[in-house]
């Protein structure tokens, strides 16, 4: 049976973590095992700004050495945390189970995110070129380049497919262990299984494992971002880089960016007078914008638009059809199980005056997302409606929720319930 | 009775291309409108919910989080058996499905080489559109080099006819 060579990323990671390590060389930060990560990651997301231009390559790297220097006067060290081990083995199931794959695209969009990762392989020069060419047809033109510098990179500048689909698949490991060793770090054991329960019983997320499309990965990111600057909040140094980390991987997609600006409205409103988190949140979504709006500029120049992401009128008549496809996706058991309800009860729950403040601001993360994603669809062009109401959208917009609500879920149902099951006094 | 997971739910390679990632068992493809009322599998939800708003409001049982978690997985049953079981993508065919996206990749790739780069002129099967534009990534584009799908292109593969790489079965209007 033939597999991912999912192993030909490490070298990839490496080199990330080295560039990584220079750059938060000033972080005080440990090498634990999210701290290696986020070096390796945010060494890596860097060189995609530099991709993306040299100026903006240089300011968020100076940005990001200004700011967690700063940040690292203002929190403690960081004491020593104990071995992850269920982030660990999920992230080692995870891995396992999206290497246990033929390494050939089996999905329509992974064939597509795939062409743009061969480009990438012959350098970033080439790569733009055809990001920005207006009659490009094989790289769509105006979607970001992000990932494919991305999976280019974990392939090792190998065009050839397996090395293609490995370094895609890469992508989607490394995202999830991201957001396992994030979740880790501040969830109790009782809601970081559950967390990750939730997502284990989502049948289409086994589906996107095994894939190197980007709508889990954006849902991960979106988690990730949120877990992060929740560290920062509790004055834990990996939160401002990882938040920037987790941030600048959300340019991946374009809608990254509408949901690192929901996050973002959510922790301003539930914790702004937090210093250090509301630091974190603003730092990282304006690190985004400005590599989303370099990215735009670019484009501009070039007389190159994204007519599938763009803002055309208000559908407001469409919004019935929408509302009954969305219903309708939501109770597909076969691909959601019956994680929707279950996610939406939790929203619901998480308003109740005796609720964690994490709860609230992982519910209205969630609902901001939701709608952020619901605007971009009723703004958007009408053939990004049309591939919702044909049924070939909503479940992979879904993806991007998921994880969210999967932090959410035992946040406001196990709330003010002991971990051992015992009735609060 | 229905059985519990569509027996048809994308067991071939082309619905597999376009549809298996939109869904576990596909896209419903139906258009606003014209789609049929909601499935049987949507009572169990609403049963559920209810059952947990019932338990949200009453905290009587002692373990809140065993009832989570056997509903999620009872929930998630139907769909991992069509992952596992059912889909053109299950452990035991995956390795034939994907052999013949490789078989049309390579194909594809061997002809734009031969010909110093080739372009799409007939895109009538869609499934293995994205295959083809995959191969020609990093391929100049070369105007007499024309490539031709038509459906059957994954079980027929491909063919170089008159300089022309033709996928599939042309249709009866357009065969020589």
């Amino acid at each position: 049976m033939s597999v991912v060579p999912v192993w030909r990323a490490l070298a990839a990671l490496g080199i990330g973590a080295v560039l990584g390590g220079a750059v938060l060389s000033r972080a005080g930060l440990r090498w634990g095992a999210a701290e290696t990560l986020v070096r390796a990651l945010l060494g890596l997301a860097l060189a995609a700004a530099f991709t993306v231009h040299v100026a903006l390559g240089l300011a968020l790297t100076l940005a990001v050495v200004w700011l967690t220097a700063r940040e690292r006067g203002a929190m403690p060290e960081t004491a020593a945390t104990p071995i992850p081990r269920l982030a660990f083995a999920a992230t080692a199931a995870v891995g396992v189970v999206a290497a246990l794959r033929p390494p050939v695209p089996l999905f329509w969009d992974e064939s597509v995110w795939l062409s743009k990762a061969r480009v990438a392989c012959d350098g970033p020069v080439e790569l733009m070129a055809r990001a920005l060419d207006p009659h490009s047809v094989l790289v769509p033109r105006g979607y970001s380049v992000v990932a494919a510098v991305l999976e280019a990179s974990f392939a090792i500048g190998d065009p050839d497919l397996p090395s293609l689909v490995a370094g895609g698949a890469a992508l989607v490991i490394a995202c999830f262990a991201l957001f396992a060793l994030l979740l880790a770090r501040g969830a109790s054991s009782r809601d970081e299984r559950a967390t990750l329960l939730v997502l284990a019983a989502t049948p289409l997320a086994w589906v996107h494992v095994q894939s190197v499309q980007l709508d889990l990965p954006i849902g991960l990111l979106t988690a990730s971002l949120v877990l992060a600057i929740e560290r920062a909040e509790r004055l834990d140094r990996i939160g401002l880089p990882a938040a920037m980390t987790a941030a600048l991987l959300l340019g991946i997609k374009d809608e990254g960016l509408a949901c690192a600006l929901a996050v973002l409205a959510a922790v301003l409103l539930t914790s702004a007078r937090r210093g250090a988190g509301r630091r974190a949140a603003l730092a990282s979504c304006a690190a985004l914008a400005l590599s989303t709006i370099t990215y735009r500029l670019e484009l501009w120049a070039a007389g190159s638009q994204n007519d599938d992401h763009s803002f055309v009128d208000l559908a407001a008549s469409e919004i019935p059809g929408l509302a009954r496809e969305a219903l309708r996706h939501a109770v597909d058991v076969d691909t959601w199980g019956i994680v929707p309800p279950i996610a939406l009860a939790a929203a619901v729950l998480a308003f109740r005056p005796a609720t964690r403040e994490a709860a609230r601001t992982a519910a209205l993360a969630l609902l901001f997302v939701f709608a952020g994603l619901a605007l971009a669809l009723l703004v958007g062009p009408p053939q990004v409606r049309a591939f919702a109401l044909e049924g070939t959208l909503l479940n992979r917009l879904g993806l991007e929720l998921l994880p969210l609500a999967a932090v959410l879920v035992p946040r406001a149902c196990f709330d003010g319930i002991a971990p051992t099951g015992a009735l609060p006094p | 009775m229905d059985p519990l997971v569509d027996p048809r739910c994308l067991v071939t390679a082309e619905a597999l291309l376009v549809d298996g990632a939109n869904g576990v068992c596909g896209a419903p493809r139906h258009h606003a409108g014209e789609a049929p009322p909601l499935p049987a599998s949507s009572l169990f939800v609403v049963v559920f919910v209810v059952a947990l708003a019932v338990r949200l409001r009453r905290p009587l049982m002692a373990r809140p989080g065993a009832l989570l978690a056997g509903a999620l997985v009872v929930g998630a049953l139907p769909g991992l058996i069509a992952v596992v079981a059912v889909r053109a993508d299950r452990p035991f065919a995956v390795g034939a499905t994907a052999d013949r996206v490789v078989h049309v990749h390579d194909e594809v790739t061997a002809f734009a080489r031969a010909h110093g780069g080739a372009f799409l002129r007939t895109e009538a099967e869609l499934a293995v559109v994205p295959i083809a534009r995959l191969a020609l990534a990093r391929m100049p584009e070369n105007r007499d080099a024309p490539i031709d799908l038509f459906e059957g292109s994954l079980d027929e593969g491909c063919e170089e006819i008159d300089g022309a790489l033709t996928c599939g079965t042309p249709p009866a209007s357009s065969a020589p």
